[in-house]
């Protein structure tokens, strides 16, 4: 369907990079490849001057980063559909603040890049070419490592997160996904009126509270719907009460 | 292959590894302890009837030295006693101590007594009392008056404080044992965390590079390209092996590193073939020193990712070795972007300032800056050796 050809453009700061991108790309029907650019500053200026509805992103790039690049286009008037192209996951929590509609693994294989292209059409139609909404200042998405890609996790899905060490578990539907992060970060990023910190390395889905517990002793649980009770921390006692003043 | 095949930690690591010894006080030494005392014994009784001329005294010469058989025994038995007590506290073992002394000097001196007054009474205890002196004749006449139970008990008393003494001095050996084997195994600690620090700071595969160098292989396959492709591919694995198989503890020449970098720097040059070049100043005689295993890779990996990823012109990393006395002293320089802020205290700098210090104290260093005309450069010093590696 020639109406739903992407015009690509292709933002990488490696020769032989750009030119495996362009050889995948000419292999998928919905792609129109319009350009190239090799560092950020490039693919800003041509993002405003062409106007694609796809940018293939790399992110480690001198001067202005891929990272960059996809948060001057949040504001932007015109904002193309962004793939994140890289080698390694390491940039996956700046990948917070940024929608993204797939974030894919160096070397990609033909079959997931066309996956990822299909993505972009879905969320280009879901817009429909209105104009785009102000970004939500709470983090909306997380692109998380599972097996050998990098999988999309919306923040409204995560039902609780837990602190390991260095990393935080985000619980989803009875599996989990570890991020590189600190709960304070992730506290600050969420939305409060959906999320509670309950503990100093716990925090919860607030709809997932059934009840709030009191063992006598002065310690506090709050009941989940999954059955599990997570003991509140003293300094989160006022706000978790809060939650059943209002229920 | 560069590099040498890794070899398994060497002698110096097996001694520190041995089990410590069962006893703190080897069991040889405790016999030879009691041998000792006992032949001071005998030797200095055997001085003394000699000196002061007492009578029959070499009659009496194999008496003594069988009752002196039987005190090494004893006072084994007391070792023996003692010695299962070695990890129990300090003051139960100087109790035991004087405890069993009592019971191996009153053995001793129940032996002694039926030695020389009832199996073999020497020919002293038979002499007419006209022959004996005045002291002597009274000792008889109050030995004569007492049982032979007082007569033990008194010896005992005195043998008491000799096997105390030995008891005692095998406590202070067990002490001064137990002291050195913890020194020993505070060494032995020191040693494996060391070495576990060395691991830790050995060059960890930079997983971005791998990827990044995959993702260029394959457009080399892509786009036809078959030789570019088996090159990269080769040097890629050659090296990947040398660095996963080098021991962080070993040291290879420094014309091994340099191959090793070189070989690193031609797998970047075809991911950035406008952006890098790079250039080798080795003097012949720095190529034997010796160096740490992938020492450099840390430095040639910061001036590719701080010098050249940044920019956007073609950047020279030149690595430099020249041998300064009994210095050996090299450097990695790039005439990039250099390095904005604070970045120069990351963590691969930091990691290999922490090696040096570990691996050669103060007799390394390492300095690192922006250069004046533009650029980066780090320069490490170590003391020259060329054995070893």
């Amino acid at each position: 369907m020639a109406a739903e050809r992407l015009r690509t453009l292709i933002v990488d700061d490696e020769p032989l990079a750009v030119e495996r991108m362009q050889i995948l790309c000419a292999g998928l029907d919905q792609v129109d490849l319009i350009g190239t650019a090799v560092d950020g500053e490039a693919a800003l200026r041509m993002i405003d001057a062409l106007r694609p509805d796809l940018v293939l992103l790399d992110i480690a790039m001198p001067h202005i980063d891929g990272m960059s690049v996809a948060a001057s286009l949040a504001t932007a008037p015109h904002r193309p559909a962004v793939i994140f192209c890289t080698a390694f996951d390491q940039h996956a929590v700046a990948a917070f603040d940024v929608a993204a509609v797939d974030y894919v693994l160096k070397p990609v294989s033909s079959e997931r890049l066309a996956r990822a292209v299909a993505r972009a059409i879905e969320a280009i139609g879901r817009r429909g070419g209105e104009p785009v909404s102000p970004p939500s200042r709470w983090t909306e998405e997380f692109w998380v490592p599972h097996r050998s890609e990098m999988i999309r996790v919306g923040a409204a899905e995560i039902e609780r997160i837990d602190a390991e060490r260095d990393y935080m578990r985000l619980s989803v539907g009875g599996r989990s996904y570890l991020i590189h992060q600190t709960i304070t970060e992730l506290e600050r990023r969420l939305d409060p009126e959906c999320f509670i910190r309950l503990h100093r390395s716990t925090i919860v889905r607030r709809d997932r509270i059934t009840r709030l517990r009191h063992d006598g002793l002065g310690a506090w649980y709050a009941e989940l719907s999954d059955g599990q009770s997570v003991r509140i921390g003293r300094t989160y006692q006022a706000a978790a009460k809060a939650i059943l003043a209002g229920k | 292959m560069v590099y040498s095949p890794p070899i398994a930690l060497g002698s110096e690591m097996s001694d520190i590894a041995t089990t410590p010894p069962r006893y703190t006080v080897p069991p040889r030494i405790a016999l030879l302890s009691i041998v000792g005392f006992w032949a001071f014994y005998y030797v200095s009784v055997t001085l003394r009837a000699w000196i002061m001329d007492y009578p029959d005294h070499w009659v009496m010469l194999d008496n003594r030295a069988w009752v002196s058989l039987f005190g090494i025994g004893f006072t084994t038995l007391m070792y023996l006693a003692l010695r299962p007590l070695e990890q129990r506290s300090l003051r139960l073992r100087v109790a035991a101590a004087f405890l069993f002394a009592a019971v191996s000097s009153t053995a001793y001196s129940t032996v002694n007594y039926l030695s020389f007054y009832v199996v073999d009474p020497k020919p002293e205890m038979e002499k007419s009392d006209a022959e004996k002196s005045e002291a002597h004749k009274a000792q008889e006449k109050h030995e004569e008056k007492k049982e032979p139970a007082y007569l033990i008990a008194d010896n005992a008393i005195h043998w008491y404080f000799f096997n105390l003494a030995w008891a005692i001095l095998y406590l202070a050996l067990s002490y001064a044992g137990a002291v050195r084997a913890s020194e020993r195994e505070a060494a032995r600690l020191r040693t494996a965390t060391q070495t576990a620090e060395l691991r830790a700071l050995r060059y960890q595969v930079n997983p971005h590079f791998l990827f990044n160098t995959l993702n260029s292989i394959s457009s080399l396959v892509m786009t036809g390209r078959r030789e570019d492709a088996e090159t990269m591919i080769l040097n890629l694995s050659t090296f990947f092996r040398t660095s996963l198989s080098a021991e962080p503890t070993e040291d290879v020449p420094l014309a091994d590193e340099i191959a090793l970098q070189r070989l690193y720097l031609e797998i970047e040059a075809i991911r950035f073939p406008q952006r890098l070049r790079s250039a080798f100043d080795i003097a012949p005689e720095a190529e034997r020193a010796c160096v740490p295993g992938l020492l450099l890779q840390p430095l040639v990996e910061n001036a590719i990712k701080h010098g050249v990823a940044p920019a956007r012109r073609p950047v020279e990393v030149l690595v430099r070795a020249r041998v300064e006395g009994a210095t050996l002293v090299i450097a990695v320089i790039d005439d990039g972007e250099g390095v904005q802020g604070s970045k120069g205290t990351c963590v691969g700098l930091r990691n290999v300032r922490d090696r040096l210090t570990v691996r050669f104290g103060d007799a390394a260093s390492l300095e690192a800056g922006p250069r004046a005309e533009g650029g980066f450069t780090v320069t490490i010093r170590i003391p020259v050796t060329t054995h070893g590696c």
